[in-house]
């Protein structure tokens, strides 16, 4: 596990990533959902909860760690 | 790996997210229309949702291995089908049913046969390839350059066309210049023609065997004029002991009225016979794998022996023996006269031996 551990950590060596296309979020290792609507997805990340607020939210991808989202991006806050 | 594409209904996919995130269940996709919600998961994260998930879940359809496995329970009548024509087009089109080997010689389309099976040229065998034809026709001539002169291996359709030109050596006869005509066997001569010689015999002279009959050497006065080779027909009359086999009874075939139909494919039935003894009537239809389909008419006959009379007897012994003697003489020889000497009855036969008189050409050309 070590070994796997440390590949990883090469590889990807930042702890979460949140990403913002036109209409598309992407965020990796988040910890939890805590709310999942169409204007509102809390997530709670390492040390914060991210707050994405808009409309029209579509998930497309939902894994473990990853979500991607499409819809209208508002707002985005950080709260911790 | 087996996928699902599932649809739940559009206003509890917010739940269901919730609850494929909380059981761990990966979505792998996602996409919705008015009414509905359709996600991709794994086949076997189904039966985790489903425990999870109360409301309908509807299976939209499946993706990956899975589907293919699909196709084919569905589609497997097709498929087989399809499989079995490729099958059948790769037999039609790669295997040789026949070989047929076109030359008037036996002793060269045996020679062939065996030549051309030894390179693996035979019925039933898997089509060769143009160079293979050649390289293997090639083999045949080096092997039999005294007998063939030319050679030809055509596959057509399903079968090989092998045509062949015989190598004729010609060896110049040895020249007869001196000959005489000798007699081949005892006889009484009855008729002499000959064109060249000198008759040393007259009609109604008994010959021997060996006895000259017509001269090559041509006297005139005791002395020796020329020497040529006499060419000419003896005719003389030949004795014959001539024994035959002639069965008491014959065996009749009486027609029933019966008729059956069937179908024959070469030589046998397609099927069972529902008569025992019959005579039949076939039609042939068409020709599959090289081998005649045909109509066949059966009719019902019964087997009844019936015995010979001494005239009907006397006129089968006649005719047969006729039959044998007509394989031994020539068409200008004949028989003159038959006498029965004795006859015996053995078992369901009677053995009857003729005295055979016969009118037969015995002169032979012998060099001297």
């Amino acid at each position: 596990m070590n070994l796997y551990k440390t590949i990883q950590n090469f590889l990807f060596d930042q702890k979460y990533s949140i990403e913002i296309w036109d209409k598309y979020i992407h965020v990796f290792r988040f910890i939890d959902i805590i709310t999942l609507n169409e204007t509102l997805i809390i997530l709670n990340m390492e040390n914060f909860n991210l707050e994405i607020k808009g409309d029209e939210f579509k998930v497309l991808k939902l894994t473990k760690n990853e979500i991607l989202i499409n819809g209208n991006l508002k707002e985005m806050r950080i709260a911790s | 790996m087996n996928y699902l594409w599932l649809s739940i209904q559009k206003k509890a996919k917010d739940r269901l997210l919730m609850k494929c995130y909380k059981n761990k269940i990966a979505i792998l996709s996602s996409k919705e229309d008015d009414k509905n919600f359709f996600i991709l998961i794994k086949k076997e994260d189904l039966k985790k949702l489903q425990k999870v998930y109360y409301g309908k879940i509807k299976i939209q359809s499946q993706k990956g291995l899975l589907n293919c496995q699909n196709f084919c329970k569905r589609y497997s009548i097709f498929i087989i089908a399809l499989i079995f024509a490729i099958l059948t087009f790769f037999i039609l089109n790669h295997i040789m049913v026949d070989v047929q080997i076109i030359h008037s010689n036996k002793e060269i389309r045996t020679i062939l046969e065996s030549e051309l099976e030894k390179y693996g040229i035979k019925k039933n065998s898997f089509k060769k390839s143009y160079q293979e034809l050649q390289a293997i026709k090639e083999k045949i001539l080096q092997a039999n350059q005294e007998k063939l002169e030319w050679l030809e291996i055509e596959a057509k359709g399903m079968k090989y066309i092998v045509k062949a030109e015989e190598r004729i050596i010609t060896t110049q006869d040895k020249e007869k210049t001196k000959c005489n005509i000798i007699a081949k066997k005892e006889g009484i001569i009855k008729k002499l023609i000959y064109s060249k010689g000198e008759a040393k015999v007259q009609t109604n002279d008994t010959v021997k065997k060996g006895d000259i009959l017509i001269s090559g050497k041509v006297m005139k006065d005791e002395e020796l004029k020329k020497e040529i080779c006499a060419t000419g027909k003896v005719y003389a009359e030949v004795w014959y002991k001539a024994a035959i086999k002639v069965p008491l009874s014959k065996e009749e075939n009486i027609l029933t009225g019966k008729v059956r139909y069937n179908l024959k494919y070469d030589q046998n039935l397609i099927f069972k016979s529902r008569v025992l003894d019959y005579q039949e009537e076939i039609y042939p239809l068409f020709k599959l794998f090289d081998k005649q389909i045909s109509f066949v008419k059966q009719k019902e006959v019964i087997k009844q022996t019936k015995k010979y009379n001494e005239e009907e007897l006397s006129s089968l012994a006649s005719n047969i023996l006729k039959e044998k003697m007509k394989l031994f003489l020539e068409a200008d020889e004949q028989i003159i006269s038959q006498k029965i000497i004795s006859q015996e009855k053995d078992g369901d036969a009677l053995n009857i031996s003729y005295f055979l008189i016969v009118l037969e050409q015995i002169g032979e050309e012998q060099l001297f």
